[in-house]
């Protein structure tokens, strides 16, 4: 445990270091949350009957889905792709580690720095441009915050799976794109699902990007304490699944590179 | 000598394309794979206008030929001049420039015509099945939209020309030209009639994202000539003014004196 401790405090004290790509994702965040804000302030004059929710309570449900998207540490499972393509994969495997514990830890590391930094600009940043108006559940923000963490992890546990994925589909990114389209659409990025037909808001919550993305960002507006708890338990649920699943692919990993020897 | 030219990027193009399809199955999984992650955005937006129907005067149509344009745009980059942009910016970046600069042909299109992108079919694909079914296309505007189309391509090759040039005059901006990429491509995703005032006119000037997204979708609409005719001098000059900061920017670059075998 100690030794996955230290590698996550390595990815973690690594980021203090990267300030041009910090500085970089925390732009796109912000334009995000700038062209969505614009947007729903133009859908809002449009449609002064429907009921929408108010913008401030909107740009925070942004932040909140943003957060968690630009929190992720790029291009890992483009370097597991490179890893298991080359073979130098087999050269991790003789550590006294398990690889696949190994990138998530380094996943994670990143994901515990980014998430409060980029919440804080990001929330000043939300101060400044709606003059200072907080969202409905400002109170619940500490429940938020743990259920976002709870999201880090089954995100950081996505981007092992799509690196892993190299070994059915010889390539990490058609699954890259797939999964991260997916979030967009059925987490709510863009849009809150309420918003989806019924059809589509039942596909939504049969898959984990329902739960992770929108379950934990609506809070922010809907908040009560059964919906915490069941996002919770749902979010809980899914990251057992992708435990199993990954330990299904590092398996067949660990078999592929025993038979050709990396 | 101009033949000879053609004749080695048609080879240049069919060699980095018969590369991508070394891998076949990744070849085909990135095609469709990319076909079904653009038609999951696709959904994303059409539900988004079955709730509120316009967005500030645009029908789904007319983001579906937006979409359509932009994917079909990107398409053609990833596909013939992938090179251009992220690749070239690297290859400056690490001096790894000189092997173009040492070859007979052009240096600008040697160096963006040497990647291919097998996912760039997918994109295109879509992207021609969106504009079809958009409904803006019809067997008069077709000729209109054939132009709108190459235009788009051309402004396309110019930014990526442009953030490429970037690594001339700074050091170590590969990652920048990257970001400023990425910011081309987030900008471009949305309705453009989501861009008011200030912003449109930073998008159609300074910018000019809204060449390949806003203009294109409301000369077909309204039929504004002085918008065709302003994209069609915008074009123009952003693609000359492009190869020029292009060639000012090579006279600058420094070689890595690193030894790299490339075809």
């Amino acid at each position: 445990m100690h030794k996955y401790l230290a590698l996550m405090k390595i990815s973690f004290i690594t980021q203090k270091n990267e300030v041009s790509v910090l500085c970089a994702r925390l732009f796109f965040l912000l334009l995000l949350i700038g062209i969505f804000y614009q947007f729903w302030h133009i859908v809002a004059q449009e449609n002064q009957t429907t009921n929408l929710i108010n913008p401030v309570d909107f740009i925070w449900y942004l932040l909140i889905g943003g957060v968690l998207q630009y929190g992720r540490g790029e291009g890992l499972h483009y370097r597991i792709e490179q890893e298991v393509k080359s073979g130098s994969i087999a050269y991790r495997m003789l550590r006294p580690i398990s690889v696949m514990w190994a990138y998530f830890c380094e996943a994670m590391g990143t994901f515990l720095f980014r998430l409060p930094f980029f919440f804080c600009i990001g929330a000043v940043f939300l101060l400044m441009i709606t003059g200072g108006k907080l969202p409905t559940c400002i109170l619940d923000l500490p429940v938020i915050f743990i259920l976002m963490l709870l999201s880090a992890v089954f995100i950081s546990l996505c981007t092992v799976f799509i690196g892993l994925s190299t070994l059915l589909m010889q390539d990490s990114l058609p699954m890259f794109w797939f999964i991260q389209k997916a979030e967009y659409i059925l987490g709510g990025l863009f849009f809150p699902l309420s918003f989806y037909p019924e059809w589509l808001q039942k596909i939504a919550f049969a898959t984990p990007f329902g739960w992770v993305n929108y379950g934990v960002a609506r809070l922010i507006y809907d908040y009560s304490f059964i919906k915490a708890v069941d996002t919770a338990l749902h979010i809980l649920f899914w990251i057992m699944f992708m435990i199993a699943v990954n330990t299904l692919f590092y398996r067949l990993l660990v078999r592929r590179m025993a038979i050709n020897g990396g | 000598m101009a033949d000879r030219q053609y004749h080695f990027f048609f080879r240049l193009i069919k060699m980095s394309m018969k590369q991508s399809y070394a891998l076949k199955a990744a070849f085909w999984l990135r095609l469709i794979f990319m076909i079904v992650s653009d038609l999951i955005m696709l959904i994303g937006w059409y539900v988004m206008f079955q709730s509120f129907h316009t967005i500030n005067g645009w029908s789904f149509e007319d983001f579906m030929f937006m979409s359509g344009l932009n994917i079909s745009t990107f398409s053609i980059w990833t596909l013939f001049f992938r090179g251009g942009g992220t690749y070239m910016a690297q290859w400056i970046q690490n001096g790894e420039f000189d092997h173009f600069l040492l070859s007979p042909p052009n240096v600008l299109f040697h160096a963006s015509c040497c990647v291919s992108e097998p996912a760039g079919w997918g994109d295109f694909i879509t992207g021609i099945c969106l504009m079809a079914v958009s409904g803006l296309v019809t067997f008069n505007t077709f000729g209109i939209v054939l132009i709108l189309f190459i235009c788009a391509v051309l402004c396309f090759l110019s930014i990526s020309f442009i953030l490429t040039a970037i690594n001339f005059y700074f050091k170590n901006a590969a990652d920048l030209t990257e970001r400023l990429f990425y910011v081309f491509f987030c900008i471009c995703g949305y309705p453009g009639s989501i861009y008011t005032d200030w912003a449109k006119v930073i998008l159609i000037t300074v910018f000019p994202v809204g060449l390949i997204s806003i203009l294109p979708v409301e000369i077909l609409k309204n039929m504004q000539f002085s918008s065709f005719v302003y994209l069609l001098c915008a074009t123009a000059v952003l693609f000359l003014g492009s190869i020029f900061l292009f060639y000012r920017g090579l006279r600058r670059y420094e070689s890595g004196n690193r030894t790299i075998l490339r075809g």
